[in-house]
């Protein structure tokens, strides 16, 4: 059970504040609403080199890390396709730096030309290294687009391609950070040995000035019901073949997304589920293989995703794994199994709670999605999920023409 | 509403290491050692069992890995299917690694399932049998990992400095390759296994919030964990020997980037100049706001990521700089390394740069300390080179009283550039 308090200032800022007494350190987290599904189809990655930028300094301050390095704090942040979060631990004794400095950047980024080319750089190579310099790399560059058609998920966060990243322009990065990075557009949560008071006193001073700005009312397409497999197979200089299926799945609120995620939980979580007992153990087509879900908020992807053992026939070993789903389809789980993954996702809800960076980010999170009061209802709603509504699932979901398939075959 | 002054920072106070934290230990009947860190309010633990059966002691390649990595693949009364079925059902994980000197087993166990976890833990370190069907998929898995592995430049890049730096027939030197994998014999893990996880080669490391009845229990499935009384083998210390080759590539082709690994073996936290030297290192590129990072990322643009790393082994020590960085810009990146180590030999740090450092070192040290886990990893760490928590006070006492001068006189005792090993993987082109 994870405590909070709430509270908003007048230009729409949302404040969210945990007390753990256990700890010494605070942590901070901005959350964004603003993700790589807000950007146009010719400037993709923008959100993500944007993150970048938001280091680049501010009106007031020229640098930001040295400041927060120069009392005791740590700070990073990440892009998704739907949001950027920024975070900071820093000791209790200093916190206020920490208003001060995402405040500035909040109310008045500095725009060098310096600081973005530089990061135009920095983002390229992390492209390269990430998504081009890996075997397997360039998984879903490829996979987005096969699965998506017209939903903006079918870019992936680092962007569709390296090109849009080496094009932006000063004044793209403006009119992004005008549009998104504004109070009523942000979600802010302190968690730590702090008072709900002495937040609220310095959300006051250092938050209260910046103007409001526009709400992120976004209206994106949805992507319509797909009725065909689709396949995509691609050459590589490779040491082995791998597969990557996708299936669509409802959005993060919806019931039947715990549904998909402990149905994704008896395929691969542990070396007691099905996929790593039947296809790694006994048959030995993989040499590893995973299921997840992609955990987006709007409707996302269930994947399995498969480097095939040599001397495998790829055919055979996508074979094993359709025989798995037809099983989830046809049987339904036995108590145990059923009680295995419910007991595995408690296990892992506690364990989240040891962290106060961890609590922070989850709460405002789950704000994003409504109510950060969520968080404690979580293990009810895997508990809701019962056998027959993972066969159900397996029968409406997990089926041929809802799928999209990527071969990755080595260079003969 | 008051107006605020945005250019100035706010008060900055002094970060101080407020916490002391002292373990308690306990001895089970069979002399093993058990340190406890009762932290936290999540009815949670750890249990983290360290063992002196690292690469250091093994007598093959892979033998140490294969052994600590399969000893939940079958016991005498359990399969693997059944353990793994077992610890997945109460929610609970089981970690295994491995490192230069040691192996690790770690368990996380909600307490409430305390009595059906702990036992089968302790069947594992006890009774492993090894089965040879296990050791086959090992072997197989394995070495189509390694394959992946080898198509990445970073990956390369490391193996191939430790081996440069250590020597290929040193044990922090070993290179794996596939042959190591198919010489493996199930043999040789039941001797690693016998010789090397014994009670009086291990301890123990338990945190989080300690339920009441815990030391019985722990004595009950631990405290019988016996030895078979022969004297345990050492490992044989040999001496380093580093490759005649200052430099050399690993080519790599169609490598968009380069991976660079820039170094030399150094010494380990058992010197008394280690702590210190360690600060030299944060400064140099051991935080994101280092030189190196300063200079290369964001002032160049040339790389995503650069650092520099003092890695502590019980016979040596390794300090190493990493970076990947795009093809085209290899010289020009290698160049501003090489300055950078030289401007820390000639010139003292600043003031201003060092008081950053400093508190940025204390801020580290508390998060580092921060939570049940992070406590016991840090004590961990002290434990496996014989040394206390005190550890941490005296390197707190050290980043205090630091000064530009000793930085200066260590980077040009243990920096100086020209004893640099350096490594590349990539692809070298026309």
């Amino acid at each position: 059970m994870i405590s909070f308090d709430r509270f908003q200032l007048d230009n729409g800022l949302k404040v969210l504040v945990h007390h753990d007494a256990t700890t010494q350190m605070v942590a901070m987290n901005i959350l964004y609403n603003v993700g790589a599904r807000d950007e146009i189809p010719e400037k993709t990655g923008f959100a993500h080199l944007f993150e970048h930028l938001m280091f680049g300094g501010s009106a007031n301050i020229p640098r930001y890390d040295e400041p927060l390095e120069r009392v005791g704090g740590e700070n990073n942040a990440f892009t998704s396709n739907d949001v950027t979060s920024y975070y900071i631990t820093i000791p209790k004794t200093n916190l206020e730096t920490a208003f001060w400095l995402e405040s500035d950047r909040m109310l008045n980024l500095a725009f060098s030309k310096k600081s973005l080319e530089v990061q135009r750089n920095v983002v390229m190579e992390e492209f390269r290294q990430t998504h081009l310099n890996q075997p397997f790399g360039d998984a879903w560059l490829l996979l987005r687009p096969l699965a998506y058609t017209v939903h903006p998920y079918r870019w992936s966060t680092i962007g569709a391609d390296i090109n849009h990243i080496a094009q932006a322009t000063m004044e793209d990065v403006k009119d992004f950070y005008h549009r998104f990075y504004n109070p009523c557009n942000a979600i802010l949560t302190v968690a730590g040995p702090v008072e709900t008071a002495e937040i609220r006193e310095l959300c006051e001073k250092w938050f209260a000035e910046i103007p409001a700005g526009l709400p992120n009312n976004r209206r994106l397409p949805l992507e319509p019901v797909q009725t065909e497999a689709r396949n995509l197979h691609v050459e590589r200089d490779l040491p082995c073949n791998a597969i990557y299926k996708t299936w669509h799945i409802p959005h993060r609120l919806s019931p039947m997304y715990y549904t998909a995620d402990l149905t994704s939980d008896v395929l691969s979580a542990g070396e007691s589920s099905r996929l790593y007992v039947e296809l790694v153990k006994k048959q030995q087509l993989f040499s590893d293989i995973n299921a997840y879900i992609t955990g987006s908020l709007d409707p996302g992807l269930f994947v399995i995703s498969g480097k095939i053992m040599n001397g495998t026939d790829p055919v055979a070993a996508e074979n094993a794994i359709s025989k798995i789903i037809v099983e989830l389809q046809e049987q339904p789980l036995n108590e145990r199994e059923l009680q295995k993954v419910k007991n595995r996702i408690e296990s892992m809800l506690v364990f989240a709670e040891l962290k106060v960076l961890e609590k922070a980010l989850n709460l405002s999170m789950y704000e994003l999605l409504g109510d950060a009061g969520l968080i404690n209802n979580e293990i009810d709603k895997y508990n809701a999920v019962d056998a027959a509504a993972i066969m159900r699932f397996a029968q409406e979901m997990l089926v041929e023409n809802n799928c999209s398939t990527l071969f990755y075959h080595m260079k003969s | 509403m008051p107006i605020i002054n945005r250019k100035k920072a706010p008060a900055v106070k002094l970060v101080e290491f407020l916490k002391s934290i002292e373990p308690r230990y306990i001895q089970l009947s069979n002399g093993l050692l058990v340190y406890l860190i009762d932290e936290g309010i999540q009815e949670v633990l750890r249990i983290e069992l360290v063992f002196k059966a690292g690469n250091f002691y093994q007598k093959q390649k892979q033998v140490a890995k294969a052994t600590n990595t399969l000893l939940a693949s079958g016991t005498s009364k359990h399969s693997a299917e059944v353990i793994s079925e077992h610890f997945d059902f109460y929610g609970a994980y089981l970690e295994t690694s491995n490192n230069k000197d040691n192996a690790h087993l770690g368990l996380y166990t909600l307490n409430k399932h305390l009595d059906n976890t702990l036992p089968l833990l302790a069947e594992l370190i006890m009774d492993p049998v090894f089965p040879e069907h296990e050791l086959d998929l090992f072997r197989s898995t394995r070495k189509q990992h390694l394959e992946v592995n080898q198509q990445k430049v970073k990956y390369l890049a490391r193996v191939h400095f430790h081996e440069q730096v250590f020597g290929s027939n040193h044990p922090y030197g070993m290179r794996l390759q596939a042959q190591h994998l198919d010489d493996l014999k199930r043999e040789s893990l039941i001797e690693h296994h016998r010789n090397h996880y014994r009670a009086e080669e291990c301890f123990v490391v338990v945190s989080g919030k300690i339920p009441a009845g815990f030391d019985q229990l722990l004595d009950k499935y631990l405290g019988n964990f016996k030895s078979n009384g022969n004297q345990t083998p050492n490992g044989i210390v040999i001496p380093v020997s580093p490759s005649d080759d200052k430099s050399q590539f690993v080519q790599k082709k169609d490598a968009l980037q380069a991976a660079i690994r820039i170094g030399k073996p150094t010494i380990n936290r058992l010197h008394p100049d280690y702590p210190a030297l360690f600060i030299v290192n944060t400064i140099l590129g051991g935080y994101f706001g280092s030189r190196l990072m300063i200079n290369i990322r964001e002032d160049k643009g040339y790389t995503y990521g650069i650092g520099s790393a003092l890695v502590s082994l019980k016979h040596s020590g390794l300090f190493v700089i990493t970076s990947e960085v795009g093809s085209d810009v290899l010289k020009a990146a290698t160049d501003e390394i090489f300055k950078e180590v030289r401007t820390l030999c000639d010139e003292k740090v600043s003031p201003k740069e060092l008081s950053l450092v400093k508190n940025y070192l204390m801020g580290s040290l508390m998060r580092s300390m921060d939570g049940p886990f992070a406590i016991a990893e840090r004590l961990r760490s002290a434990l496996e080179f014989g040394q206390t928590m005190d550890y941490y006070k005296d390197y707190a006492a050290t980043i205090q009283n630091i000064t530009p001068e000793r930085i200066q006189a260590l980077a040009n005792e243990y920096l100086q550039p020209d004893t640099f090993y350096q490594t590349v993987a990539g692809n070298k082109g026309n």
